[in-house]
């Protein structure tokens, strides 16, 4: 008797088990629909292909970077969103005018934090990311009808690199004359700085750039765009690993560099004495944040960091 | 009726209730006057957020009850296995080898690695004689292995391709990106777990009291806590997929259901511990959304639960065992 | 109505690939309505004996319970018609309630997923029986060695099994609380098979109609206990010298161990 009863409940708990499977799974598989016309195409720095049905005029940068280079492209008037750095970024009075023209802080720059919600509700033609740092956004991004165009940004690993963002960018928005101009400046920018290092003998030096304390020393090895950046301008780069890599003093001592220069935000000295870097007794060039940014953005201001490391060299090491 | 089962249905209830507030709170909450086609679509992204929050919860406090029974520790949670220094492992592997252009393939990756560190930790623990201990000593052993090669490996990867130093930032706990195509699976792997929550949870009783005394019970402890493990790894390893490594969840769940409805008999602890789990991502994934989004940006979700979670957990502690020798 | 049967035939049983023999050449025969007491030094292999009866170890030759053959025979058949109760070591913090534990002895004859009446009804009544109905809400690792032992003994008997193995069940008792164990476990004999272990000679004599004298995995003896409790087999079994007085008013024999 208990039993039938129990067979029935036991049925229809599986019953209903399966409906709402069934349910579930035709909810959530269905893809998102896609526009098919495009008006061009662009290939983006991980090699896709992406078609946009007209020039974007509602765009959001996801790194400092690359607002920037929207900046000095002139196309700032398309920014409806720009990331945490960005909306905080005093250099070109960025900060000033996302204020004025209400454009939304979408969080980030680390993938974690930003406001997926926020990117949705604003709508945008197109967002701008950085290859290394939203690359886990990209699914997302898809899924919710978002079209995303990815720049090398931090992942840059020449100044070529960085000129193709420019180029890129420059694509999107037809404005290639802007582009070679931009391009240009930075080139003359870093022959100055090449041909200021040649008159005060300073082309050669060996030279460490730090970029940060966590967990040991990090510097800008091979491979970086940092790395083409003073090789382009006539200095050596000291440090003997590749990529963005954590040193030990050991490594720093051998290395032996004719100067350091600590590129890093929040950095006191406390931080510095407890590297161990001063008890090598080479010079050692503390940037302010200003002057960090200048360095370790790969975007529009690579000449200014070319010039600003041999100034500052300068000043520091003095010359001939 | 037994005193237990009252704790049991008022803690039900009420956790039921809470969820379904929040659950309906934070979905309409704060909807800006925007198009309809934009409503749907932040509609979209907040239920799929809340579901998976919900489904991770759940997936994670079953598994965890689960594992503390079968391997009668208390201190274990999913990750005991291995999956998560499995996961890094192979995606640090991935990352070495590949250029990355799509991530799609980058979580199937994670999971098959940590499953593979749950093979291994299988073999090794029936190897040395399938006791609690031996579960226990295995998968502490592969866990470290793989996250010591995993750190290891990570100097190597960004000398190769120093493009990829974000790699350690890919299996961080959130549900920020997470998509709808996600989400069937994690359903399925609920459903796995609550069919063997009626097949288990039983002999997990006897287990928790004994080999020798399950034995005698008409059970063979070996093929249930092997049958457990994979179970939880598989579905952890999902979890994992979906969402990134969570820790504690898996972990205090077990023990706050414990402590609330104050039994250990499985069939009601597994279910509240479940629930627990998802109430506590519930609630700090939205917290994280609506809150902090506005004053600091979003905080990953496993970092936020245990900062929830812990205050929560010590209080009963103490209230529990205070005078305690 | 079936007479249960307990029968050992050449039974063997060896850990570590053969390199330790806990107990052989054992042959055992136990009757329904009879208590076995299995007596004799440290490892002498008692555990075994009864594991291997419960089916809980590995073992070659035969042992049939009422005409199955334990290795052949489903753990969950045997389950329903027998216990074992050996020791108990409860995880901190996973620890079940007295009365939570008696129920899952309860799960082989169980057919539901939660419990009936029926079984919380029988369980109340074995915790009454051994006197300890207060612990009922009590959580195991609360309790005393000798609490454990007797909510041990409850396990075993919730389930009122035909088959009862006891390891050691009068230890960590007071004396009242070894005799209350005596007398249950006399009691129950009527209606089922019981076989124990212990240390303490007098206790085994007190309890057991029948008595097994176990020594290096070999049984020096087995028979009634006036044909068993003889000097010279207790001398074999123990290597201790023995004086026998009789007790006049149970006229049981009473061995005083030799301190000298």
């Amino acid at each position: 008797m208990v039993d039938k009863y129990k067979t029935i409940l036991i049925t229809v708990i599986i019953v209903i088990i399966v409906l709402v499977s069934v349910l579930v799974y035709f909810k959530y598989t269905v893809p998102a629909e896609y526009n098919i016309s495009s008006e061009q195409t662009i290939v983006d720095a991980l090699n896709r292909t992406i078609s946009l049905n007209k020039t974007p005029e509602r765009i959001i940068s996801l790194a400092p970077s690359i607002t920037e280079l929207v900046f000095m492209l002139g196309q700032e008037d398309k920014l409806i969103g720009v990331d945490s750095f960005s909306y905080n970024s005093s250099y070109l009075g960025i900060n000033y005018y996302c204020r004025e023209h209400n454009i939304s802080d979408v969080g980030g720059y680390w993938w974690s934090t930003i406001d997926i919600e926020k990117i949705i509700s604003l709508n945008p033609d197109l967002i701008l990311a950085d290859m290394g740092a939203h690359i886990k956004l990209n699914q997302t991004f898809y899924e919710y009808g978002l079209t995303v165009i990815y720049l090398h940004g931090g992942s840059s690993s020449s100044i070529n690199d960085i000129y193709s963002d420019i180029d890129i960018i420059a694509n999107i928005f037809d404005v290639e004359d802007k582009a070679s101009e931009l391009k240009n400046n930075i080139s003359l920018k870093i022959e100055n700085a090449e041909q200021y290092a040649i008159e005060n003998c300073l082309n050669g030096t060996r030279v460490l750039i730090v970029v940060g304390f966590y967990n040991g020393i990090w510097v800008s090895g091979e491979q970086t765009f940092i790395d083409d950046l003073l090789n382009n301008i006539g200095l050596d780069n000291a440090a003997e690993v590749t990529g963005w890599s954590i040193a030990s003093i050991e490594d720093i001592a051998r290395w032996d560099p004719d100067a350091i220069i600590i590129a890093s935000m929040g950095i006191d000295y406390n931080v510095i004495n407890e590297s161990g870097l001063p008890l090598l007794k080479k010079p050692i060039i503390i940037l302010n944040s200003t002057e960090t940014d200048i360095l370790v953005r790969p975007g529009p201001r690579l000449g200014d960091a070319a010039l600003l490391i041999v100034y500052k060299l300068f000043n520091a090491i003095g010359g001939c | 009726m037994l005193k237990r089962y009252i704790y049991f249905f008022t803690s039900l209830i009420t956790i039921l209730l809470l969820i379904g507030v929040i659950y309906y709170v934070s979905l309409y909450y704060g909807l800006n006057e925007v198009p309809q086609q934009i409503m749907d679509k932040i509609l979209l992204y907040r239920e799929t957020r809340l579901i998976v929050a919900l489904l991770s919860g759940l997936i994670l406090g079953f598994t965890g009850s689960f594992l503390q029974s079968s391997l009668r520790n208390p201190l274990v949670d999913p990750y005991i296995l291995g999956i998560g220094g499995g996961a890094l492992f192979a995606t640090y592997i991935y990352h070495l080898f590949f250029k990355i252009t799509n991530l799609y393939w980058g979580a199937l990756i994670a999971s098959i690695g940590g499953l593979t560190a749950l093979t291994l930790t299988l073999v090794i623990a029936e190897t040395i004689g399938g006791s609690d201990v031996a579960y226990v000593l295995s998968g502490i052993g592969v866990s470290s292995m793989f996250s010591g090669l995993s750190i290891a490996i990570y100097y190597i990867i960004i000398s190769v391709n120093p493009a990829a130093s974000y790699v350690y930032t890919l299996l961080i706990g959130s549900f920020i990106n997470v998509t709808p195509s996600r989400i069937p699976i994690m359903f399925w792997s609920l459903l796995v777990l609550i069919i063997s929550y009626f097949v288990f949870s039983k002999s997990l009783n006897a287990l928790v009291i004994g080999d020798d005394y399950a034995k005698q019970l008409g059970y063979d402890p070996r093929f249930i806590r092997r049958i457990i493990t994979i179970l939880s790894g598989i579905t952890a390893s999902i979890v994992v997929m979906v969402s990134g490594i969570i820790g504690f969840i898996g972990l205090v769940s077990p023990h706050i259901a414990r402590l609330i409805i104050k039994s250990s008999d499985n069939r009601l602890v597994i279910p509240i511990s479940g629930l627990i789990g998802s109430l506590l991502l519930i609630s700090t994934d939205n917290f994280s959304r609506i809150i902090l989004s506005n004053l600091f940006g979003e905080i990953p979700v496993g970092a936020l639960a245990s900062s929830f979670g812990s205050p929560f957990f010590l209080f009963l502690l103490i209230k529990r065992f205070r005078g305690r020798v | 109505m079936t007479l249960y049967k307990i029968v050992l035939d050449n039974v063997k049983v060896v850990y570590k690939k053969g390199k330790i023999i806990a107990i052989k050449n054992v042959n055992i025969v136990v009757k329904r309505g009879e208590v076995l007491g299995v007596i004799g030094p440290n490892g002498a292999g008692k555990t075994s004996l009864l594991k291997a009866i419960a089916g809980i170890i590995r073992y070659s030759g035969l042992i049939y319970i009422n005409g199955y053959e334990v290795s052949h025979t489903p753990h969950k058949v045997i389950a329903r018609i027998l216990s074992y109760a050996g020791d108990m070591d409860i995880p901190e913090m996973l620890s079940l309630t007295v009365l939570d534990a008696i129920l899952t002895s309860r799960y082989p004859i169980s057919k539901s997923f939660f419990e009936t009446e029926e079984d919380i009804k029988k369980a109340l009544e074995v915790l009454e029986i051994l006197g300890i109905y207060e612990l009922k809400d009590r959580r195991l690792d609360e309790l005393s060695s000798g609490e454990i032992r007797k909510v041990i003994l409850a396990m075993a008997l919730a389930r009122e099994p035909k088959v009862i193995l006891l390891d050691e069940p009068d230890a960590h008792l007071d004396m009242s609380s070894k005799i209350v164990v005596s007398r249950i476990i006399k009691k129950l004999s009527r209606r089922s098979i019981t076989i124990f272990t212990t240390h303490d000679i007098l206790f085994a004599i007190n309890t057991a109609s029948k008595i097994v004298l176990l020594r290096d995995g070999k049984i020096i003896g087995y028979g009634t206990i006036d044909d068993i409790v003889k000097k010279d087999l207790l001398f074999k079994t123990y290597n201790t010298r023995f004086k026998i007085l009789l007790d006049p008013d149970t006229n049981k024999p009473v061995p005083i161990p030799s301190y000298e």
